[in-house]
């Protein structure tokens, strides 16, 4: 019997590409911060093109520009794109999908799809925190529109006609001022709500609706 | 023996057989598992008196209520039996209690009570009662014919009074009497022994091979109890020659067979050292019953006289400050102590500064409130059994009480917020609301207090390793407002650490301590665990994870991102959305699972 060979394959060690993770997730998230995204709240709408990119990477059948170009056609081919992206967001995207492609030629196949998998969902949880921060901001500063016009949380409930508990602490509780919410409310509500809705616009911004983050 | 005769009511065995008869009559079968049926356990009694009948006839009726109201009379017998072992009183001591007993009980009795094993209705009932209650109530100057048509408590009380006297009167007559110096010398001979700090400096090399001897010398010995046996203690691992046959009282499964045992042959109860049998017996007695784990805490650093006395007083206030909530000294007694609620705890937790907290902050973070449910189904149990108690009759509680409510709503309001005194009103609600205390403290100087708490730090359907968790989470936050050094142990784990080892003891559960990387978490690194487990576990109960791992899960998850995507699947088959709360705790996440690479 001959002598066995011993192969001494070291372990890939993911937590050692971290911080190239973390680089190809800030270039698909420059990116995706100018691409509009559809009506839904799913993460596949989310992620607009990145996805299909994450998708198509695992294949291994793509190079850099190749890939870019897949994700420009689905980029514009989305009707809120207006056939337009800007240099920026191009740049972002292209960096991105370099580094990617160049990550995944060095790791071993069988650590691919974690790295994917952090990209992914590390994206994901960006993409969605910084929504809903934005939700928040919004409705925070629907507060400070609401202090300064009724002063106490009392006088605002008998304004909107509602019960005095629902804005105790501090207007705490007063929701954000969506679209969904301006249909469902009482006269009063719907002026200070449109009321905002103007001023945000004078400050740069519109309101979008909840499900639209 | 009066506290023993009150730990078993007078209704559960006829409540039960009612029960059955019911389900009987309704075509459906009369128990559902593979226990006795209570009928089962009056036609066993008939058998052993000579008499036999039909199933819930009204003979047998009659015997289920008289069964029932004898519970706590077969209790007091079974502590008498257990009390006067020969073990306590010796071959004299135990002749004169046969004397005195059948003296007493008529001849033979003496036998027929030491025939009888467990909690048995059918034997108890034919060996111990019937005869207790067959006796004429003149040899007691007692009215009644016989003993059985006395009032139920007059009757316990009486059978306990002539227990007593016979155990007196045989106690007396021994000339080496067990007595509680005796017990205590024994305990401190024991303990002094046992002393890790000053004692002598040992070889461990030395140490090891002792132990390596005594080990392959005790092997055959092991699940044995022999005169000429060497034993080696599975809870401290000291050789030993004089021991106790362990009991579940003081070990897990002490019947259960060990590697410390040879492979075949059979195997009995394990044997422990009489140091380990007599730490535990003071656990439980400080307890009132078996201690599950043991909080323990060091100096994290050599420390003087005074920090040393502030340590002592920070534990003593912990402990007073906690008992008020344990035994419901509170206006809300649905406000509970309960420390592996790790996801509540948490959210109380992480936004505090720890080393400011006072003793009752940390109390209220370390408290929760049960839920709308519970708190109505208590209040509507508090009611009734306030009702059943005075038999329906508001006046003579008002007069009892000295007080004049005009419903029982507002008689149970007032016994809920504690502002009724009675003693009779406060025993139901600590009954209800089980307001006992269930950790007690062990404080004499500040080198180790210890905490036992008779419940484990873990939920139900907690695997070891999410456990481990939240035991390592409550010694952070305690080391970290005592600033001292904690371990949290089970009750049969022996204590071998000094403090100074770091903030918190991470229990030996290899994925943990693989996730931790280390046996104690230092000082540097305390808080940074605190959040990351805290924060865990808030996000595992919203995500709705394992009951079992979920805890763990989240801790291991590759990125905030993987959490996030379940919470949000979750709430959608709720039709409820994230919110920005939920994004803020997966950001302290996001950071932990970052730094934790």
């Amino acid at each position: 019997m001959r002598n066995p060979i011993f192969v001494r394959v070291d372990r890939f060690d993911l937590d050692g590409v971290a911080s190239e993770i973390d680089g190809i997730r800030d270039c698909f998230d420059r990116y995706l911060d100018s691409y509009p995204i559809k009506s839904s709240r799913s993460k596949y709408s989310l992620m607009g093109p990145i996805g299909k990119v994450l998708q198509e990477a695992r294949t291994g059948k793509w190079d850099a520009e190749s890939l870019t170009g897949y994700a420009l056609n689905i980029h514009l081919s989305n009707p809120k794109a207006k056939g337009y992206i800007s240099q920026e967001a191009r740049d972002a995207l292209r960096g991105g999908i370099n580094q990617l492609l160049e990550l995944l030629k060095r790791a071993p196949a069988t650590a691919q799809d974690k790295i994917l998998d952090r990209i992914d969902y590390g994206l994901y949880f960006t993409r969605r925190a910084k929504g809903l921060e934005w939700i928040e901001n919004v409705r925070l500063d629907f507060i400070i529109f609401l202090k300064n016009k009724y002063v106490t949380p009392e006088k605002l409930a008998t304004a909107w006609d509602e019960k005095s508990s629902s804005y105790t602490n501090n207007f705490a509780k007063v929701p954000y001022p969506s679209k969904k919410l301006f249909s469902n409310s009482n006269s009063q509500k719907k002026i200070d709500i449109a009321e905002f809705a103007k001023q945000a616009e004078l400050r740069g911004y519109e309101l979008i609706e909840e499900e639209e983050i | 023996m009066k506290l023993q005769q009150k730990k078993i009511g007078r209704k559960s065995f006829i409540t039960i057989y009612e029960r059955e008869k019911k389900k009987l009559a309704s075509g459906k079968k009369a128990t559902s598992g593979r226990g006795k049926s209570k009928a089962k356990v009056i036609e066993d009694y008939w058998k052993l008196t000579g008499r036999s009948g039909n199933k819930y006839s009204p003979e047998m009726d009659c015997d289920a209520e008289r069964i029932s109201n004898a519970q706590p009379e077969m209790v007091a017998f079974k502590f008498f039996k257990a009390a006067m072992k020969s073990d306590f009183i010796g071959v004299d001591g135990s002749k004169n209690t046969q004397k005195e007993y059948d003296t007493i009980f008529g001849s033979g009795s003496w036998k027929a009570l030491l025939s009888t094993s467990t909690l048995m209705p059918d034997k108890d009932m034919a060996n111990t009662v019937d005869i207790f209650w067959k006796l004429p109530g003149q040899k007691f100057n007692v009215e009644a014919k016989q003993i059985e048509e006395l009032a139920p408590e007059k009757r316990t009380a009486l059978l306990v009074d002539v227990l007593t006297k016979i155990a007196n009167k045989v106690y007396e007559a021994i000339s080496n009497k067990p007595s509680r110096i005796a017990l205590a010398r024994e305990m401190a001979a024991r303990f002094i022994q046992d002393l890790v700090h000053p004692a002598l400096q040992v070889d461990i090399a030395e140490l090891a091979k002792t132990q390596m001897e005594c080990y392959y010398l005790s092997k055959p010995f092991a699940g044995k109890q022999t005169k000429k046996a060497r034993y080696i203690c599975p809870i401290c691992n000291s050789p030993f020659e004089e021991g106790s046959k362990a009991s579940s009282d003081l070990i897990d499964k002490p019947e259960s067979h060990t590697n410390r045992g040879i492979s075949h042959g059979q195997f009995g109860y394990i044997t422990v050292c009489n140091t380990c049998k007599y730490e535990r017996i003071l656990r439980q007695l400080l307890l009132g019953k078996r201690a599950s784990e043991l909080i323990v805490i060091f100096p994290r650093m050599n420390i003087g006289p005074g920090t040393g006395e502030l340590l002592v007083r920070k534990a003593q206030s912990l402990y007073d400050k906690s008992y008020i909530v344990m035994v419901g000294d509170t206006e809300d007694p649905d406000k509970r102590l309960w420390l592996a609620f790790t996801s509540v705890i948490a959210s109380q937790v992480l936004d505090q500064d720890l080393y400011k907290l006072e003793s009752d902050q940390l109390v209220n973070m370390l408290t929760y409130r049960s839920g709308k449910e519970t708190r109505q189904s208590n209040e509507r149990k508090l009611k009734k059994a306030l009702m059943d108690a005075y038999d329906n009759d508001l006046e003579s509680v008002n007069e009892e009480w000295g007080t004049d409510f005009p419903s029982w709503g507002e008689a149970t309001t007032a016994v809920y917020s504690n502002k009724v005194v009675d003693p009779i009103a406060k025993e139901i609600r600590s009954e209800i609301y089980k307001l006992y205390p269930q950790m007690r403290l062990v404080c004499q100087t500040p080198h180790m207090i210890l905490f036992p708490i008779s419940y484990p730090i873990k939920l139900e359907k907690d695997s070891e390793t999410n456990a481990a968790l939240r035991r390592t989470f409550i010694a952070l936050i305690l080391g970290l407002t005592m600033d001292a050094s904690v371990a949290i142990v089970h009750d049969s784990d022996q204590i071998d650490f000094q403090g100074g080892e770091g903030v918190a003891f991470v229990p030996p559960i290899s994925a943990v301590r693989d996730l931790i990387g280390a046996n104690w978490i230092p000082l540097s690194d305390a808080e940074r665990w605190l959040k990351f487990i805290g924060i865990s576990s808030i996000l595992a109960n919203a995500g709705q994870y394992s009951e079992r791992s979920g805890l763990f899960e989240v801790m291991i998850s590759p990125t905030a991102g993987h959490v996030l995507r379940r919470i949000e699947q979750k709430r959608a088959s709720e039709n409820s959305s994230l919110n920005f709360r939920d994004i803020a705790h997966l950001r302290v996440l996001e950071d932990a699972l970052r730094n934790n690479r």
